[in-house]
């Protein structure tokens, strides 16, 4: 074994063109796989603090639906129009959740989305100066939160001015950069107490809600996130969404609308020809009904209710923790056979989540392009480092080394080789990192947003990645030797008899 | 004057040709190739390299295999070497039918009872003249115990007259010097038989000579035998034992001045 060490040693050193080609490739690998894994690893941290901090939570609880996957952006449906299903059962869940251990906090709320609009019905509206913006900026991604619990469990908001949604409060929450852009098209400065007139899209159809903008607001820490998000009162949002079958609100409504109800003489309501004779109230308490009538209205306020939430958000008490919350949540909904399901940030984040597993799965197949490629580059080197050898290989045969002497010194060098140049290589990915972190590079837009995991270039290595790529590597070297050992196999020991 | 004792498998006996004690193990022929055929494929044509010879080496010969190009010596030396597998006939070595001896057993028997010197040299580069020499007693179980092996080796050395030098690598040494090596790995696992095909072909006469001395003073020291294939006549001038090849067959099979048949008998006149 020594021998065989020793050979692989001073033969790597001895043939120094062939060990620097297969060297270099592989330290490349090594730097690749390295960088490549500390850039995803990164922004995958990256989205997912952004939206379990800010969004999601650690735990992220839905309806299902048969139409598609279900995140906080809806349902993920072939044709994009599937309605986002509501939590059946509402209490029975809260109160699986509440007795569920290991969760620090939770809270409700639904999304939707709507567009900016605006009301032209006067010359004066009109005429305005306003100011072309992209139609996408004028679009809004709502969160219909639960404001008496939201805004304890996710603190990432910084209000700029204004206040937070407060419990049965109307009104929006909307970011700096969306007032700019809303009072360049509105064509007037936006302040706290200004109204928009939104346009809410489900599947209940289009409809219109009017709101005071309650706070301006800005994240603390800028993520790969959707840019269009507000925040919305609970009972709008609902509204808007269709999500209710009713909605106890104040509506004023003009005199001209209102004359009719007025009237004194209930009869002349009704037309002439309809007439009721006695006898035919028979089974009716017309006393009981008229009581009940008399009743003002004393309907409470919409509460919490069947069809009232889509999404239930918590915080695990230790990330260690979340999976295993998560099983324990689904096995609770199972038992009591509620048709709901709890996922993790990834499931709530839908495609932001996804867009991770795709650049994966893109670095994945690059590396494995890679591999094939360098492995073919590799094993022709150690072909041509066979033939040149074949006297000496013959010559050790004749002499009485065995098959598995050729064998272990051919693998001997491969690994040696592969081993010294993917940890050069690993080494060298790691001062790569480092020095890309320093360069603290911004993200010019949102692509880059999601590959960075954040607004600047962060990506870090671990240990983990580090061996794993080594590993890899040395694979990749071991892999390539296999072919040209089995040529040097073939070498008959007749062959030392020539001359070279 | 050295004393050279005979192994526990092996008896002394006093050889009156040759004037000396010989060790036998029993078996007086170290080599017996019977019919050996060896036949090529070149593309569809058959081309017969050996046709049907037989001869027998004794233990302890110095024994040139001689002839001109083409005639087949190396082709013999390679059967004997076991690293030729003949196409008929049967090759015996130290009592033992090497026929249909898997590719491990051959290897193993090639490394305990053949040393090997090739007209190239044939060194391992990456290796020091200590541990070329070395190197066959690293593939397997020898006869030279582990604990003698550096003594050893430094004696081979010393035979071959290259003690300043075990330090170096092949390229730093002349082609003389490399060939000294060669001997000495080739003896270092104390093989019953060493083969030597044109081991003075890649030097000058003078080298060649003080090379041939030294095969032939181990010869007789060691009593290894020596097969040699070549033309050097200088070889086969000194050789006990010549075999003439032309063609693929035996023209003339003499050991020290006597005619040996085709059958291996001594003393009967040689077959035109």
């Amino acid at each position: 074994m020594a021998v065989i060490l020793k050979m692989a040693f001073r033969n790597i050193r001895e043939h120094t063109s062939k060990s620097l080609i297969i060297g270099i490739l592989l330290a490349l690998g090594a730097l690749i796989l390295v960088v490549g894994t500390a850039f995803i690893d990164a922004s995958q941290a990256g989205i997912r603090s952004t939206f379990s901090d800010v969004y999601t939570g650690d735990i992220f609880i839905s309806g299902i639906s048969s139409d598609g996957p279900v995140s906080l952006f809806g349902v993920s449906s072939p044709g994009g129009l599937a309605a986002t299903p509501t939590i059946p059962n509402y209490e029975k869940v809260i109160s699986i959740v509440k007795s569920t251990p290991h969760i620090g906090g939770y809270s409700s709320l639904a999304t939707g989305f709507a567009q900016l609009t605006r009301d032209d019905s006067t010359p004066q509206k009109a005429n305005a100066p306003q100011k072309k913006i992209q139609a996408q900026d004028r679009f809004l991604f709502l969160f219909g939160v639960d404001a008496a619990s939201y805004w304890n469990l996710f603190n990432q908001v910084e209000i700029l001015q204004g206040e937070r949604l407060q419990p049965g409060q109307p009104g929006l929450m909307i970011s700096e950069s969306q007032r700019q852009k809303f009072s360049d098209w509105l064509g007037k400065p936006l302040s706290i107490g200004d109204t928009l007139l939104i346009q809410g899209f489900s599947s209940a159809g289009m409809r219109l809600r009017e709101l005071p903008i309650v706070g301006i607001f800005q994240l603390k820490e800028q993520g790969a996130s959707p840019e269009q998000l507000a925040y919305i009162d609970i009972e709008s949002l609902r509204v808007m969404s269709g999500m209710t079958i009713g909605a106890n609100e104040p509506i004023k409504l003009k005199p001209e609308e209102t004359n009719m109800l007025s009237t004194d003489n209930a009869d002349s309501l009704f037309g002439e020809d309809v007439t009721v004779s006695q006898g035919s109230s028979a089974g009716i308490d017309v006393n009981a009904i008229a009581a009940q009538i008399a009743k003002e209205g004393t309907a409470k306020p919409l509460q919490a209710d069947e069809g009232a939430w889509q999404f239930i958000v918590a915080k695990a008490d230790s990330p260690h923790n979340v999976q295993r919350t998560i099983a324990a949540l689904n096995a609770s909904f199972a038992k009591e056979g509620i048709p709901v399901v709890a996922g993790d940030w990834q499931k709530a984040a839908g495609p932001y989540g996804q867009s991770v597993d795709v650049v994966r799965i893109v670095f994945a197949t690059a590396i494995i392009i890679l591999s094939i490629v360098a492995i073919i580059i590799i094993m022709n080197t150690f072909v041509i480092s066979v033939i040149e050898r074949t006297s000496e290989i013959g010559t050790m045969r004749a002499i009485g080394a065995g098959k598995g002497f050729v064998r272990g010194l051919f693998a001997a060098e491969a690994t040696t080789l592969a081993l010294v140049s993917s940890i050069v290589g690993a080494g060298l990915g790691i001062v790569t990192t480092s020095i890309l972190r320093a360069l603290h590079i911004e993200a010019t837009n949102q692509f880059f947003l999601i590959l960075f995991g954040g607004k600047y270039m962060n990506p870090v290595v671990s240990a983990g990645n580090v061996i794993t790529a080594i590993i890899v590597m040395v694979l990749v070297g071991f892999i390539a030797h296999l072919y040209p050992v089995s040529l040097a196999l073939k070498i008959q020991p007749v062959r030392a008899m020539q001359e070279e | 004057m050295r004393i050279l004792l005979p192994r526990s498998d092996e008896i002394a006996i006093f050889s009156t040709r040759k004037c000396k004690f010989q060790f036998w193990s029993g078996i007086m022929q170290i080599i017996e190739l019977r019919n050996v055929k060896k036949d090529y494929l070149l593309g569809k044509v058959t081309v017969p390299a050996i046709k049907g010879v037989s001869f027998a080496i004794e233990r302890g010969d110095f024994v040139s295999i001689a002839g001109p190009s083409g005639s087949g010596k190396t082709t013999i030396l390679n059967m004997i070497g076991l690293i030729d597998i003949p196409t008929s006939g049967e090759v015996i070595i130290d009592g033992k039918n090497t026929s249909g001896l898997s590719d491990h057993e051959l290897t193993r028997f090639r490394h305990e009872v053949l040393g090997f010197i090739f007209q190239s040299f044939n060194l391992i580069p990456v290796l020091n003249v200590w541990e070329n020499i070395e190197f066959p007693l690293l593939l397997g179980k020898t006869r030279v115990p582990k604990n003698e092996w550096k003594d050893w080796i430094d004696f081979l050395i010393g035979e071959v007259g290259l003690g300043n030098w075990k330090d170096h690598k092949p390229n730093e040494l002349s082609g003389g010097q490399r060939q000294r090596v060669a001997i000495a790995r080739a003896l270092v696992t104390k093989p019953s038989i060493v083969l030597a095909d044109e081991p003075t072909a890649n030097l000058d006469s003078a080298t060649g000579e003080q090379i041939i001395d030294l095969m032939k003073k181990i010869n007789r020291e060691i009593q290894t035998t020596f097969i040699f294939s070549t033309h050097d006549a200088t070889i086969v001038s000194i050789a006990d034992h010549v075999i003439r090849l032309r063609d693929g067959t035996i023209i003339e099979n003499r050991r020290s001045g006597e005619d040996i048949n085709s059958s291996g008998a001594v003393g009967a006149p040689a077959e035109d």
